[in-house]
């Protein structure tokens, strides 16, 4: 009977300790369920980010207007995790960018008109897309790279100055951009990342005025990341 | 705790998204002016090979300004407009024709500075403004725009249409250029873009 006792004892303290082990976990995030990789887990179970890029362009259409590649960009954007599996994200990007082109003194002759001067081609580049990222390797490694799209709208204003004249021309479209890229941690499961990453960006946006059929780039970014959870 | 986070970083990210959106760099201004706007155009049925002659005022210009309260005060004269002037006479005579007097002129050579100044004052409502239901705050917004243009007229063949030739160039208000340097470049290129006009 004492043995009887003793071991149901033994069992209920080892039930307590689990629990209270469990407990203590789940402190962190009370809401959440364990997942297989979050189970191995050090420190933080970080299940969004937020990013601050630089982005570099080079415009793909219409490089009579523009051909000039951009440093003029900045990326602004957050992650989801979307399960415990912690490799699908999704989330949200905001994209500006602009492109400029100096065209040196020329002179354009249509039919009995000619003008000559010098002129400044810009091109303002705005995007809303929703992202869905997919990442290769659990989140709380230091290097973890990446695939993603983003669909959404963009918004383009073409202008072109010279002297205190000026013409433009603004369009909508429709934004579809895969990405590929990487996270890169100072430590494992860093709370603060690099981030790096190639896009491509294609719009529906179109300008008769400017000669555009759409719009489209490609890009490189690199950023700080801030994970959070 | 973890919502005010949320927010704060929602509310962030949304003040960026609007300062980036009104962020459109343009060119520097002072690059912008530094050469003028050249534009020309000719009559297509225009023949410059049948004219001889020209007629043309040498030691004034016609000035129109929309803010002059004087609308007798229409020409403007001194060193400069003479170079203006000479510097036409000279394309003209270059061009194979003879400056003579006006009655006896195939072409006449008008040059004129157009100024056209506008202030444009609107008022917005500012709610918060010191006061029970806030003030209407004025804001002005001006242009001063000025440009040269040159005028061939045919005297032979007056039905032949309003002009044969019209250069406008501009603008002459921001020009950095404070003697008339830049102008007598653009009336060089003006006839340089006009091959057609010969005798």
């Amino acid at each position: 009977m004492k043995k009887i006792f003793l071991l149901a004892a033994v069992s209920v303290a080892f039930v307590v300790s689990l629990n209270a082990q469990y407990y203590y976990d789940r402190s962190k995030n009370p809401d959440k369920k364990t997942g297989k990789i979050s189970t191995a887990k050090t420190g933080r179970d970080f299940d969004r980010f937020y990013f601050l890029s630089w982005d570099n362009n080079a415009p793909l259409s219409n490089k009579d207007f523009i051909s000039q590649s951009s440093s003029l960009g900045t990326k602004l954007g957050f992650r989801k995790r979307l399960n415990d599996e912690d490799k699908l994200w999704v989330g949200a990007d905001f994209g500006w960018a602009v492109y400029k082109q100096y065209e040196p003194t020329n002179t354009y002759t249509y039919g009995t008109q000619s003008v000559t001067t010098d002129l400044y081609n810009y091109a303002y580049n705005y995007s809303l897309s929703g992202n869905l990222d997919y990442f290769f390797l659990p989140m709380e490694k230091i290097i973890t790279p990446y695939a993603g799209l983003g669909i959404g709208a963009a918004y383009d204003k073409f202008a072109q100055y010279y002297n205190v004249y000026g013409s433009n021309s603004t369009s909508w479209g429709f934004l579809v951009r895969p990405e590929g890229g990487v996270l890169i941690g100072f430590k494992e499961n860093s709370p603060w990342r690099i981030k790096a990453a190639f896009h491509y960006d294609f719009s529906s946006n179109t300008s008769t005025d400017f000669g555009y059929k759409n719009f489209s780039s490609m890009g490189f970014q690199i950023g700080l990341v801030k994970m959070a959870w | 705790m973890k919502i005010i986070r949320m927010k704060k970083g929602f509310v962030i990210v949304i003040v960026s998204v609007l300062f980036l959106w009104a962020c459109e760099p343009k060119p520097n201004g002072s690059d912008l002016v530094k050469k003028m706007v050249v534009s020309t155009d000719y009559n297509s049925s225009a023949n410059f090979t049948s004219y001889s002659t020209y007629t043309m005022v040498l030691d004034t210009i016609s000035y129109f300004d929309n803010s002059d309260p004087n609308p007798a005060d229409t020409s403007a004269i001194g060193s400069e407009i003479h170079d203006i002037t000479n510097k036409v006479k000279n394309k003209m005579d270059s061009a194979g024709y003879s400056l003579v007097n006006e009655k006896l002129a195939d072409l006449w050579v008008y040059i004129y500075v157009n100024q056209v100044y506008s202030a444009y004052q609107s008022y917005y409502y500012n709610p918060y403004s010191y006061g029970y239901y806030g003030s209407y705050y004025p804001t002005v917004s001006v242009t001063d725009l000025a440009d040269l243009y040159i005028y061939i007229v045919d005297l032979k063949h007056k039905t032949s249409g309003p002009y044969l030739w019209a250069c406008d160039i501009g603008d002459l208000v921001s020009s950095q250029d404070q003697t008339s340097a830049t102008i007598l470049q653009a009336i060089d290129q003006a006839f340089k873009q006009s091959p057609y006009i010969k005798k």
